[in-house]
């Protein structure tokens, strides 16, 4: 596999908004259907890839009590689609108005498809991020034309360390870091598990603790290959009419990505 | 499964705050909302968004005690700052919702009750083209 040729330019005059993820139906996260039943993940990670399968629909058949899966695309990055030609890292700090932010200018080419989801991930000081580049619809013909496109994508840095990360794009680890100059935990939190000495937590905002969130995949499903469960920690369903919003809570699914999937919890 | 009931955690007040610095010019527009609250046997869980439309539904969780744990009737006082995603949005009045709401007021929300905040200016980037293979071919050129 040939890594894509990239280089690293400093923008300190771009002006720039950010984007997470893009091409995502309902921001990436899963939503269980009332009416029909059907179970829609738009991206699903596997421990070495990001947005592995994307766009997944699941139909529930309660009779035997299966998930049955009824489409799913197939996305694998091999750094070679798109060809990457720029990917710079921007860092805004300006404590302590604003909180740091944290972007990822990037350019590239494309020939025969047009890009798709772009999702990302933390893990420890990586940052791995996915372009996707669709395929053209079976009745498209492809021009052959190289086309450029170019993208900002937001980092999350929210809640993390001050110092050096790195990142990867499609699989391929960029030889240029970021730095964050201070930590970007939020102040100002307080509580929430007993187990903690709260006895300073009031319900005044003070500025004095820190906490931090409690889904450490990001609450996105992940996809393990080696024991073929299906992790998804938040499924929303849509608005019904009192406009309530559930959860099913660690949904655990085992099978295969080609049979039924059984719910387990 | 997580719903949202009666016993979830109560909140005594819910309020945002916008910083922006220019239209043009990082960093972005940064939207949070500052969440304080009791709850009492349990411990607070995932905290969730997604926007539809102008309304951001903000859910916060209240987990309960595991089956081998025993509830010391305490209530514990918590505090929050959830930062909204506002990329890529117009400019104008946007609504949030916490663990689901209904009634409008200004610039401040309690359970069951609808804020609203106010983003200055757009959030799309400027600097993005491409990426269809409808586009003309030369539609996109990149200046540094």
């Amino acid at each position: 596999m040939k890594s894509p040729k990239v280089y690293l330019f400093l923008l300190l005059f771009l002006a720039t908004s950010p984007a997470k993820s893009e091409n995502t139906g309902q921001g990436g996260y899963p939503i269980y259907n009332h009416k029909d039943g059907t179970l829609t993940i738009p991206r699903v990670d596997t421990s070495d890839q990001v947005g592995r399968y994307q766009n997944v629909m699941f139909q529930f058949d309660p009779q035997p009590n299966v998930w049955i899966l009824e489409t799913f695309q197939s996305r694998e990055s091999n750094g070679t689609k798109p060809h990457l030609r720029i990917a710079v890292p921007a860092v805004w700090s300006s404590r302590p108005t604003i909180p740091d932010q944290a972007e990822l200018h990037v350019v590239g080419e494309f020939t025969c498809g047009r890009i798709g989801q772009i999702n990302q991930r933390h893990t420890n000081n990586l940052f791995e991020i996915q372009i996707t580049l669709d395929p053209l619809q079976p009745d498209e013909v492809c021009d052959h034309e190289t086309r450029t496109f170019s993208r900002t994508i937001q980092l999350d840095v929210a809640r993390l360390k001050a110092g050096e990360y790195q990142f990867s794009i499609n699989n391929i680890l960029i030889n240029r870091t970021f730095t964050l100059p201070v930590d970007t935990i939020v102040a100002d939190e307080c509580g929430g598990n007993p187990e903690h000495d709260d006895s300073n937590c009031s319900v005044m905002f003070t500025g004095e603790v820190v906490e931090l969130r409690n889904d450490d995949r990001g609450g996105y499903p992940v996809y393990n290959a080696k024991d073929g469960t299906l992790t998804r920690s938040r499924v929303w369903t849509r608005p019904s009419k009192s406009a309530d919003i559930r959860m099913l809570f660690y949904a655990l699914i085992h099978s295969t990505m080609h049979g039924h999937w059984k719910q387990q919890s | 499964m997580r719903e949202h009931t009666a016993l979830g955690p109560e909140f005594y007040f819910v309020f945002p705050t916008v910083t922006a610095t220019h239209p043009v010019i990082p960093p972005n527009p940064h939207v949070t909302l500052h969440v304080a609250g009791e709850y009492t046997c349990g411990r607070i869980g995932q905290i969730n968004q997604r926007r539809t439309g102008n309304l951001f539904e903000i859910q916060i969780t209240k987990d309960p005690l595991q089956p081998g744990e025993v509830c010391d009737q305490v209530t514990r006082a918590f505090r929050r700052v959830i930062q909204l995603d506002v990329s890529r949005l117009e400019a104008g009045e946007y609504r949030y919702s916490i663990n689901s709401g209904g009634v409008i007021i200004n610039n401040s929300a309690r359970f069951g009750e609808i804020g609203s905040f106010i983003l200055p200016y757009d959030t799309f980037p400027n600097d993005e083209c491409g990426g269809s293979s409808e586009d003309p071919v030369n539609s996109c050129i990149i200046f540094f």
